[in-house]
């Protein structure tokens, strides 16, 4: 057994000593774009610094002053009523570490720099009308200048998962959901102009405003939409879309070519085109509920139960993974498809703490 | 490429230098690609943790201390890419076979068999049959049998049990001789 085990472990390491492999793919620009990035962030990051002191220095400077002004008994009336916008700025500009509903107030304040009062008091009308189960979380990098803002949100698991799924608030009060290792930039312009340039799978509920067109930007397309309820899914290899609600216009960002989307309807845009799906991916079965199986492998079902349920499941033979199924679920649970599962398959199921084991024979490849 | 353009190009990158990056990255992407393929079912996937891979190369490079060789560094960094590609994918299929495994199952390699899978077996077919193996079995397998690392430091890294990342080995082996003997036998 021993020298068994050695004379494997010889095997490999002679056989991929010099091992290589050609690439499908020249991806030096994007490396290099990626590492010019973090010193850009850098950069930007000391500005914002910079920045950040000097306004500190300029609230701390109008204090001193309205208190001198105040101590020798002139305007008091007037200079009184600065006092809470100049703290409010403060504030605002100290704690960084504050939620998205503080920062919105500092977009609105860099936005519509001539009427900073009036934009605070909206904000705070905003955050006190802001439903309760919408749950703000700060964004990952912020940067504003002249006018413009840009918010990047990164979906970790830690609030990426779906039983501790998270709202995000954008600034202009569209909800999304950021799903597991996918990245919404999120810009919008002094013009009325929104654009959320996505990676990986997201959901967005978009605030209808006809001024202020919301453009999402995908691999393969860009989808400009008013106000509706959106899932989508860009990668490397394509976009995926699946309408909600509310109406949406596709444009390939190759070919040109333009699609209208109506309630319900999936499509899928990559290099080839824009083609219409008969069910929406399964990758949004969390918002969905629909999954859709045509001879598909186990492994792959129990991945999507995985991305979409957050389900842990541990499997007593791993020839499980190589049988097939063909089906679908609608308002599909996890429990549901496991069930249907081992119905099918001749399986076992049952659970232990959160995790679900199954047991049973398996299939050959 | 000889230890002392390594060294010039390191000291190159290190000022950001883009022709640098560029020769570091077209010298050692074939052999990084085909370390980060053992550990992925297809060729996107890999390339995919070799770009990530690099970024950190890059963007690390102060780092490098000249201690090893670069490629060793630079395939240290691919490994952990595919590491944190395995924990970023959250493992949803645990696997755990030690109820079914028999001591006897595995039949063993001789050393005739050993000589002639290495002579007639290809890299290429060997990285294909690793990837063909269930991601548990095939990060496991990579890591002790290839990278070195004990059971007990794969229970770490992968966040398994160390009786699980013993099991599956074992498991890993079992299939991968199979696998490889059905080949052996339509070649012969």
């Amino acid at each position: 057994m021993k020298e068994d085990k050695d004379l494997l472990k010889e095997l490999l390491n002679t056989k991929f000593k010099d091992d290589v492999m050609e690439s499908s793919r020249h991806s030096f620009d994007n490396i290099f774009d990626a590492v010019q990035e973090k010193s850009d962030d850098k950069s930007s990051f000391l500005w914002y610094t910079i920045g950040v002191i000097i306004l500190m220095f300029i609230s701390v400077f109008t204090l001193y002053y309205i208190k001198s002004n105040q101590t020798s008994e002139t305007n008091l009336e007037e200079t009184s009523t600065e006092i809470p916008v100049q703290k409010e700025n403060l504030n605002l500009v100290t704690n960084t570490n504050d939620t998205i509903s503080h920062e919105k107030e500092d977009t609105n304040i860099l936005i519509t720099e001539n009427a900073i009062t009036e934009d605070i008091n909206e904000s705070k009308k905003d955050i006190i009308a802001k439903p309760i189960d919408v749950t703000t979380l700060e964004p990952e990098d912020e940067i504003i200048e002249k006018g413009v803002i840009t918010v990047t949100y990164t979906a970790s698991d830690k609030y990426a998962s779906t039983e501790h799924t998270k709202y995000n608030k954008l600034p202009d009060s569209s909800t999304i959901v950021v799903r597991k290792n996918s990245k919404v930039n999120f810009t919008a312009t002094k013009q009325g102009f929104r654009r959320a340039d996505i990676t990986g799978t997201v959901f967005l509920n978009i605030k209808s405003d006809v001024s202020k067109p919301f453009i999402l930007f995908g691999k393969y397309s860009k989808i400009q939409i008013t106000g509706n309820s959106f899932a989508i899914h860009s990668d490397t290899k394509g976009d995926l879309l699946t309408l909600i609600n509310g109406t949406a216009k596709v444009v390939h960002n190759s070919t040109k070519e333009v699609r209208g989307l109506i309630p319900g309807e999936s499509l899928l845009i990559d290099q080839n085109g824009i083609s219409s799906l008969k069910k929406p991916s399964n990758r949004f079965a969390w918002k969905t509920g629909i999954l859709h199986y045509q001879n598909t492998s186990v492994d792959k079902i129990i991945n999507d139960l995985g991305e979409n349920y957050d389900a842990k499941i541990l499997l007593k033979n791993a020839d499980i993974l190589n049988c097939r199924y063909s089906g679908s679920f609608e308002k599909a649970t996890t429990i549901k498809v496991l069930t249907r599962l081992a119905k099918s398959l001749k399986l076992k199921i049952s659970k232990k703490d959160s995790i679900h084991v199954i047991t049973g024979k398996g299939c050959n490849k | 490429m000889n230890k002392e353009e390594q060294d010039r190009l390191v000291k190159a990158c290190k000022k950001n230098n883009r022709d640098a990056m560029e020769k570091i990255y077209n010298a050692f992407m074939p052999r990084m690609l085909a370390v980060s393929f053992r550990y992925c079912k297809n060729q996107s996937d890999a390339e995919d943790i070799v770009q990530d891979a690099f970024i950190k190369v890059f963007k690390n490079i102060k780092k490098y201390k000249h201690n090893g060789t670069l490629g060793s560094w630079i395939e240290r960094i691919v490994v952990n890419s595919a590491i944190d590609h395995w924990h970023k994918m959250k493992k949803t299929v645990l696997i755990d076979n030690s109820e079914l495994i028999e001591e006897n199952d595995a039949q063993e390699l001789g050393e005739i068999e050993k000589d002639q899978f290495s002579k007639q077996l290809s890299a290429e077919k060997l990285r294909t049959l690793i990837s063909d193996l269930p991601e548990q079995y095939r990060y496991v397998l990579n890591l002790y049998a290839i990278e070195g690392y004990s059971h007990k430091e794969i229970g770490k890294i992968l966040k398994i049990k160390e009786s699980t990342s013993r099991s599956n080995y074992t498991r890993a082996r079992k299939k991968l001789l199979e696998n490889m003997r059905a080949i052996g036998i339509e070649k012969y």
